[in-house]
């Protein structure tokens, strides 16, 4: 049969995965959201830094704000990696 | 650090750091919390509603939408910690001689004031509702002599007479220095 001569003549186009497009822009779109947040973040720990009088709240709030950011970008990776 | 900015003299020392109370920064943090929050209880409450198709189309993306529900989390988590650094850095430090009034007007617009304890010509608080009464939070505005001079004022400011009674202790014993003594009467009018 013609099909048969031809590369990927016997390739079954319904088992093709679409979704391989969404999965890039999802992809493109966690890495554009990490420079926003990084961005925000050197902002807020430079105002800490420069103004806060108290070292001890500083650091407690640094330590505060980094690891629930950490636990929620590592949520959205494993989320991101089940795409 | 922040000392060095302040611009202290020598021996100069902070007794004293006034903030809002914390009453005031929960209740405007409440509103970005329940923003936060606000997906996930719409979903638990409205998917006992919603028709079965849908459902079995949020099942099937999942993923995406859990990946979708965690930088929403993300961005209001950093949106709560701008709110905050705007109310930590909003502060009076009152020292031996001055009242420094650091007002934090957003991340990138910053005001310093001065204001020396011997031109202080009158102290105001004012406690107004329910809550501030029991939780003891008020303004303090400060009046200088100057006809120009706008005075300083901190808004819901915690045990706002007790920092009266203080600015009027440093008030009057600067002002003995200068003039002799002098004491500004609680109920003093112009």
């Amino acid at each position: 049969m013609k099909g048969d001569l031809l590369p990927f003549g016997s390739l079954d186009v319904s088992k093709i995965n679409v979704s391989g497009g969404l999965s890039i822009g999802l992809w493109a779109f966690f890495a554009l959201a990490m420079v926003f947040f990084v961005g925000a973040s050197l902002v807020l720990i430079f105002h800490w830094r420069t103004y806060g009088i108290s070292s001890r709240q500083v650091v407690t709030a640094e330590i505060t704000y980094i690891s629930v950011s950490v636990v929620l970008i590592t949520l959205a990776l494993i989320s991101l990696s089940f795409i | 650090m922040l000392v060095s900015k302040l611009n202290l003299d020598t021996g100069e020392k902070i007794i004293f750091e006034v903030r809002r109370h914390w009453f005031v920064f929960w209740t405007q943090a409440t509103g970005l919390i329940l923003a936060a929050l606000g997906p996930m209880i719409i979903w638990t409450i409205g998917s006992d509603f919603l028709p079965e198709k849908i459902l079995k189309a949020a099942e099937s993306q999942a993923a995406a939408i859990f990946f979708f529900h965690f930088l929403w989390l993300l961005l209001f988590w950093v949106l709560f910690f701008i709110r905050w650094t705007n109310y930590y850095l909003d502060v009076w430090y009152v020292t031996e001689k001055r009242i420094i009034d650091v007002e934090q007007k957003s991340l990138f617009h910053r005001e310093v004031s001065n204001l020396r304890f011997d031109k202080i010509q009158d102290i105001s608080v004012e406690v107004n509702g329910v809550i501030a009464t029991f939780l003891d939070f008020g303004d303090i505005r400060v009046q200088t002599a100057a006809e120009d001079s706008r005075g300083f004022q901190i808004k819901s400011v915690a045990h706002p007479e007790e920092l009266r009674r203080m600015i009027f202790t440093h008030h009057n014993r600067e002002g003995d220095k200068v003039t002799g003594p002098h004491k500004i009467l609680w109920d003093q009018k112009k």
